[in-house]
């Protein structure tokens, strides 16, 4: 029973992370209609950035983030202009190749530039554990968890009281309306898009702590938050915050009862499923055609 | 009676589109079907075309139950639609687009192109033939998905606001086409705005208000329908000319 | 007069072909043999995902699992039954249709960006699969066939056996696909892609359009897996199913012409070489930086000519016969 709990707590917790970028990428669909798939090579850029951050100026990941969010946003608007300003009005396969394209680039340059060596950023509280009766937590998982959930509330707060997230919001459900109560929906875009590549940067960040960087580490979190977003609905970004969670202890139940190797097999199954039976996602509210 | 409309009603949410309908249309009737915005006009289309099933009743063509049938075997059985926000397939050029509904009756390719060529000449559309769906102008769109759906070779079409956003001479020249299809033996349902045109035009008028048949008979009579008036009023000045 | 026009029609084939031939008694350096192979294998290879991906318009980025599939069939008969490649190629046909129309039918529910993403999962499943089931496929070792040169064997000697028998792979996959094209079936998955809703208001029968172009992409594509396994004479999940092998297949066709009967091919004629020659060249600068380049020249690609290079071709003609009428 105890290993069940501790098997789903560690589930929850890296789930968090999964909400973080999900949330970006949730955003960016439901806003501008594209999937990045480029995405996870965002968060790989964001966990290099902390990892390099800490090399040469110390700065611990979890404060790297405040250098991270205002750069990640830059580079997201640049990635916006150059590659998909030009695009959010075309067909689905030029969407999908350009991002693809960009996640080859991205992959690659990591691969040339700092080769395909794990790098991993050795903290004091590493390696240091938290005991909750039982069940025993990594304290740099906990914390990164933590930040993740303030980013999570942050951001949902955003959306919800802000002006930005108001028009954020509007723009996902009817752009033509929205641009008639004279929102600039092409700023909305540009909006949308750099928040979404700053939240992978971010939980590149959370995650350098407790996992590898490496070049191809953005594939593996990206097709997860893919899961995560379609099983949270697309363009729901509360429904990413639940689902994360959910794919997190999936991930973790099957890493553990089944077999580490086929976890990922058994959540793309489980996205297949939800795909093809509630392909609006599992919270969707019914909507009249 | 070639076209049956037996009680059926669909239901969006807890909010009733179209509620028990019935009509039933003779072979070789121009219908015309109107009604103020969100009567159900296109709703019952997509109903009676298998775009949807409805909740309730059934639809007879010929005197087989239809209503149960997936949208392509309708079409295969004799009943071809336009859509409202037309639908030309912008990639392919004009004669491919028609000859897609002409492979549905004539299965080898050289045989339905001819047959596309003889229906593009019938709504003179045959000059530009070449052209892509996306190149055409509205009129020529509107004529182009019409032509499409006469390839299926239809017993009975309904035609979704051919004419809206045609300008007078455009809307002169469908009319032409329109009793040209009558008189090769088609059964028409017209859905229109301009009230005008659809009188002109129609054998029998049914009309639809929020869902329901609130009238069905000859255009004269239609017209000084004190009902059909009433749900006409809210709406914009009656324009029976 | 039919009978000319119809010569005309396959007027550009023949030339192709000739000029293969050609080609391949001249091209005698092992490097160039093998991107010559390669380019026209890819050729096959995309001209099969074009069937479904261009003509249907189903984004399948999942392909590269139905290479594995008839790769790892032929080679397991061959290796553990001692079954010439040339039953494996049909027995590979059986499986990758059987596969294919299982995971083809419900996915067909759904369009657009959602069918890709249902694709690739696809694609991953099979290759962690193949991965995992160590006692079948010897997961990432991957499987080494012995070399025995034979016809039988589907070996060759000499290199050139090879682009023969992937020229005429590619020569299947072509005749298949311009007959498609030019039937009743071409039409109706054409008018698929374009708008399905209008498709089935026309009569089609859009689930089983769909099904009939994605068997028969899948069963070439696994005949195309037969042909690389037992000319590599190596096979392993990572480099038969790779999601980045299923993205090949399809950059090349959305390079070359979507859904146009040349396009991979052009596509294919660009690619293949331009990426051995930068392997070549850049590899030794550093790792990656080939790879760099080549998802550069795809992002600029796909944004300035979307239509490929076919259509850009076709839309310069229209624009000529404009000015000359």
């Amino acid at each position: 029973m105890n290993e069940f709990i501790q098997v789903i707590v560690s589930g929850i917790l890296i789930g968090g992370i999964y909400v973080v970028v999900a949330m970006g990428l949730s955003l960016m669909f439901g806003v501008t209609k594209i999937i990045n798939f480029a995405h996870g090579e965002f968060l790989m850029l964001g966990m290099y950035a902390a990892y390099f951050i800490y090399k040469f100026l110390g700065i611990e990941p979890y404060t790297a983030i405040f250098i991270i969010t205002p750069l990640f946003i830059v580079i997201g608007m640049i990635i916006y202009k150059l590659v998909i300003n030009p695009i959010v009005d075309r067909k689905h396969e030029i969407q999908i190749f350009a991002t693809l394209g960009l996640s080859i680039v991205f992959q690659n340059m990591a691969l040339f530039l700092w080769s395909a060596d794990f790098r991993t950023v050795n903290l004091s509280y590493s390696t240091a554990t938290v005991s909750f009766g039982d069940i025993t937590i990594s304290l740099a998982r906990l914390i990164a968890f933590l930040a993740a959930a303030v980013i999570t509330a942050a951001m949902l707060l955003l959306l919800k009281y802000t002006y930005v997230g108001k028009a954020l919001r509007a723009v996902s459900q009817q752009n033509t309306a929205a641009e008639l109560m004279g929102i600039k929906v092409k700023r909305i875009y540009l909006i949308a898009f750099s928040i979404g590549i700053a939240l992978a940067g971010i939980a590149g960040a959370l995650l350098m702590p407790v996992f590898y960087a490496f070049p191809t580490v953005g594939a593996y979190f990206s097709l997860a938050a893919f899961v995560v977003v379609v099983m949270g609905g697309m363009g729901d970004v509360t429904g990413a915050l639940i689902a994360g969670l959910i794919i997190g202890i999936v991930e973790s139940l099957s890493g553990f009862y089944v077999a580490a190797e086929l976890k990922e097999a058994i959540y793309f199954v489980l996205f297949i499923i939800i795909l093809f039976i509630k392909p609006n996602g599992l919270f969707a509210r019914k909507e009249a055609k | 009676m070639i076209l049956d409309v037996k009680n059926v009603s669909k239901r969006f949410g807890g909010l009733w589109a179209v509620k028990n309908v019935s009509f039933s249309i003779a072979e070789n009737e121009i219908i015309g079907l109107i009604g103020p915005n969100g009567a159900g006009k296109t709703t019952l289309f997509n109903l009676i075309s298998g775009y949807f099933p409805p909740n309730e009743g059934q639809v007879l063509l010929n005197g087989e139950v239809i209503s149960n049938l997936p949208a392509h075997k309708i079409c295969q059985k004799g009943l071809a639609r336009t859509f409202q926000l037309v639908r030309p397939f912008p990639d392919l050029t004009v004669l491919d687009n028609v000859a897609v509904g002409s492979l549905a009756r004539y299965p080898r390719l050289p045989e339905a192109l001819k047959k596309a060529e003889e229906i593009l000449e019938f709504v003179e559309l045959d000059k530009g033939k070449k052209r892509f769906g996306s190149e055409l102008t509205i009129a020529e769109r509107k004529r182009l998905e019409l032509a499409r759906a006469l390839a299926t070779e239809p017993k009975v079409l309904m035609l979704d606001e051919v004419m809206a956003g045609l300008n007078n001479t455009e809307v002169n020249e469908m009319l032409k086409i329109i009793r040209a299809i009558q008189k090769k033996n088609i059964t028409l349902v017209v859905i229109e705005h301009i009230m005008a045109v659809i009188m002109s035009v129609s054998d029998r008028i049914v009309v639809m208000n929020e869902g329901e048949k609130i009238a069905d008979g000859i255009p004269k009579d239609v017209a000084n329908d004190p009902t059909v008036i009433k749900a006409y009023l809210g709406e914009e000045e009656l324009d029976l000319a | 007069m039919e009978f000319l026009k119809q010569r005309g029609k396959s007027f550009p084939m023949v030339a192709f072909f000739a000029v293969m031939i050609i080609l391949s008694f001249i091209i005698k350096n092992g490097f160039y043999q093998h991107i010559f192979i390669l380019t026209l294998f890819y050729a096959g290879m995309s001209s099969a995902w074009n069937i479904v991906g261009g003509y249907a318009g189903q984004l399948s980025l999942g392909h590269a699992a139905y290479m594995g599939i008839g790769a790892y069939t032929a080679t397991l008969l061959y290796l553990k039954m001692g079954v010439s490649p040339w039953i494996g190629i049909i027995a590979a046909i059986i499986i990758a249709a059987a596969v294919s129309a299982l995971i083809s039918y419900p996915s067909f529910k759904l369009h657009g960006t959602f069918f890709a993403m249902s694709t690739l999962a696809f694609g991953e499943v099979m290759r962690i699969i193949a991965n995992y089931w160590r006692g079948l496929t010897n997961g990432s070792v991957g499987l080494s066939i012995p070399f025995k040169p034979s016809l039988a064997h589907l070996m060759f000697e000499e290199r050139v056996g090879y682009v023969y028998f992937a020229m005429i792979f590619l020569a299947v996959v072509l005749v298949i696909s311009s007959r498609i094209k030019e039937s009743r079936a071409g039409y109706y998955l054409n008018a698929i892609r374009e708008n399905e809703i209008a498709a089935r208001s026309l009569g089609i029968n859009t689930s089983l359009y769909k099904l009939y172009a994605s068997v028969i992409s899948a069963s070439l594509a696994a005949v195309g897996g037969v042909f690389y396994a037992f000319y590599i004479l190596y096979i392993d999940p990572s480099g038969l199913m790779d999601s980045a092998i299923s993205i090949q297949f399809t950059l090349m066709a959305i390079i070359g012409g979507l859904g146009t009967l040349w396009g991979p091919v052009v596509g294919a004629i660009l690619i293949i070489p331009l990426s051995e020659f930068m392997r070549a060249w850049l590899g030794g600068v550093g790792q990656g930086l080939h790879l760099v380049i080549y998802g550069l020249i795809m992002v600029v690609v796909v944004i300035v000519s979307p239509g490929g290079l076919i259509n850009g071709y076709k839309v310069i003609i229209r624009k000529i016969k404009k000015i000359k009428a």
